[in-house]
């Protein structure tokens, strides 16, 4: 990688959108934000990003606009090859409800979660490993690669 | 009022059918003790025949309320209701004439006619209830005057009481308006209690509905706001993550350190949250979803996952569970937090070098466990309080820092869910003990 990796974090709490650019690029990324799936679609062209940090649930009453994000973001042939890392209070919030970024591609095609808190360690784990994975497992969604 | 009552009717019912098998047979042995066992002259055939016919009746009440049953759709109150009619009239007949052939007004059965003005002003209206104890007065009535003035025979109750009672005017006429004293009295008292009865369960359905609806709302609130507080702890600590990885720059050892405790009391803080999230989410959802599962896998799971923990204090852990052990019906997933729960917590209370045993035994109908550890134990007086939310015992040391004191009663959530149940014992500073039984199918025993 001569260049970057660039990063696209799109969530809409600042201060944690703060923290994990700030750890991001300590690490040396390229960091955009965007603090609403609209943004963030928007931010996508023009920034071509080569993984993006997704939140679920946006907005005070809680929309989880993330999954159709995720399900947008497929459909756009240009980047339906990006990697998602999302950020999920799924997985801990419903703890018998058990999201697999494997099996439930169908309606979430993202490629990996994290729990939030993010923790910085377990980001970079993450991230690194989704940089080295390049292709989404689900560009060619609904069909798995 | 009456439209609530449709399962107490139908129960109502049923239990004047099985009374009235059992009064068929106190009827006719009565007799036979009364004629061939105390030598008094009473018309036995006849009442055999009664009782045959009641003996009818019954198998005819049987039927019809068979068929009500089964015919389900509209107006069944109505139908049950006309059935109760039908039994009480025919009832109310049969007994005049069991009374006609055993001495009339000689003989003390006639009280019996007391039983039905009670179950008639327990079911009927006010207005029914006074016409019944109107009909059943013209019965014994017409019974007694008949009688009296000869224009039906007597059938003395010969060697039982003086056999001219009949036609003393005084006697019939005294005892009839004793008898319709005590009947208006009966119908007057047995309404009102059951009236004051209905409307005291009236009140505590209602009341009762209003706290659980209150009780959803708070639990709604709760969740929604803990949800929220969840947001911002999360958010705290990742920004604490900033300074203490030093991504933003170096620390002094001070600053790192106070870095250090502020994200590890905030992690504290998100757990507890992330408890009484669970708990709250278990709380609204009652309905946790049943299926058919392995329980050793789960208890295997569960074992192996706090394996480290179990090192890393050196306790010595023994698990004996049965090998017959079979797939039972639950939710596997609040199983494995409940077996997870009571490890971890006996884990957190247990020294270092200490000892804990889950033993799981296999039962006819249901599944025996036991975690006891050699901990810090429980005292004495608040065994009884373990299960309360955010309990934690007097005598926990102040370095355990970890315990939101919710344990337990997720336990016991998850337990109750089951259908279960789940007890404490323990010595104070010596050890503590944990039984719980499930059910293999909760499902059907509820």
């Amino acid at each position: 990688m001569n260049e970057k990796p660039k990063i696209l974090i799109v969530e809409d709490d600042s201060d944690l959108v703060a923290a994990m650019k700030i750890m991001l690029e300590a690490r040396g990324f390229k960091v955009t934000t965007a603090y609403d799936p609209d943004e963030g679609l928007e931010k996508l062209s023009v920034e071509k990003p080569d993984l993006i940090i997704l939140d679920v649930m946006f907005g005070n009453k809680g929309e989880s606009k993330g999954f159709d994000f995720a399900q947008k973001l497929r459909f756009d042939k240009n980047n339906a090859d990006i990697p998602v890392l999302m950020l999920s209070a799924i997985n801990s919030e419903k703890p018998f409800f058990n999201f697999s970024a494997d099996s439930d591609g169908e309606f979430l095609p993202v490629d990996s979660f994290i729990d939030k808190p993010v923790e910085s360690e377990t980001l970079f784990l993450k991230v690194e490993e989704l940089l080295r994975q390049k292709t989404s497992k689900w560009s060619n969604w609904p069909e798995k690669n | 009022m009456d439209e609530k009552l449709v399962p107490a009717h139908v129960h109502f019912t049923k239990w004047f059918i099985r009374i009235r098998w059992m009064a068929i047979g106190i009827l006719i042995t009565a007799t036979y003790v009364v004629k061939y066992i105390l030598d008094v002259s009473i018309k036995d055939r006849s009442i055999f025949i009664l009782s045959a016919i009641l003996l009818f009746l019954n198998i005819l009440h049987m039927l019809i309320l068979h068929e009500i049953k089964n015919s389900g759709g509209t107006r069944v109150i109505q139908k049950i209701k006309g059935e109760i009619h039908f039994q009480i009239i025919t009832d109310l007949i049969i007994l005049t004439l069991i009374l006609h052939y055993s001495g009339g007004i000689e003989n003390p059965i006639i009280i019996f006619y007391f039983f039905h003005m009670i179950i008639a002003s327990s079911i009927f209206s006010n207005l029914q209830s006074y016409v019944y104890a109107i009909f059943t007065m013209l019965l014994a009535a017409s019974l007694a005057i008949l009688e009296c003035y000869s224009i039906i025979p007597h059938y003395p109750l010969e060697g039982f009481v003086s056999h001219d009672l009949y036609k003393n005017l005084f006697y019939v006429f005294g005892t009839g308006i004793i008898f319709t004293c005590t009947s208006v009295l009966i119908v007057f008292l047995s309404h009102m209690i059951i009236f004051r009865s209905i409307k005291t369960e009236e009140t505590y359905v209602r009341t009762n509905f209003e706290l659980e609806n209150k009780d959803k709302m708070k639990n709604e609130y709760v969740l929604r706001v803990t949800h929220d507080i969840k947001g911002h702890v999360a958010a705290i600590l990742s920004c604490i993550d900033v300074i203490r990885s030093k991504v933003a720059g170096p620390l002094t050892v001070t600053q790192e350190e106070f870095a250090n405790r502020a994200y590890e009391r905030t992690e504290l803080l998100s757990g507890f949250i992330k408890n009484l999230l669970n708990l709250t989410r278990k709380r609204l959802n009652h309905d946790s979803e049943f299926e058919e599962f392995n329980l050793k896998e789960v208890i295997n799971k569960v074992v192996s996952s706090v394996h480290i923990l179990l090192k890393d204090k050196s306790i010595d852990f023994n698990a004996y569970v049965d090998k017959s052990i079979p797939q039972i019906t639950g939710n596997p997933y609040t199983i494995e937090e409940l077996y997870s729960n009571l490890l971890l917590n006996a884990i957190k209370y247990t020294p270092q070098g200490g000892k804990i045993e889950l033993i799981v035994k296999n039962q006819t109908d249901h599944i025996v466990s036991q975690v006891s550890d050699s901990g810090i134990g429980i005292p004495e007086d608040e065994i009884s309080k373990v299960f309360d939310e955010f309990y934690r015992a007097a005598n926990v040391p102040k370095d355990i820092k970890s315990g939101s004191g919710l344990g337990l009663s997720i336990a016991k959530q998850i337990i109750e869910s089951h259908n279960g149940k789940i007890w404490v014992n323990s010595e104070l500073g010596v050890w503590t003990k944990v039984t719980f039984i499930l059910p293999k199918d909760p499902v059907i025993k509820s």
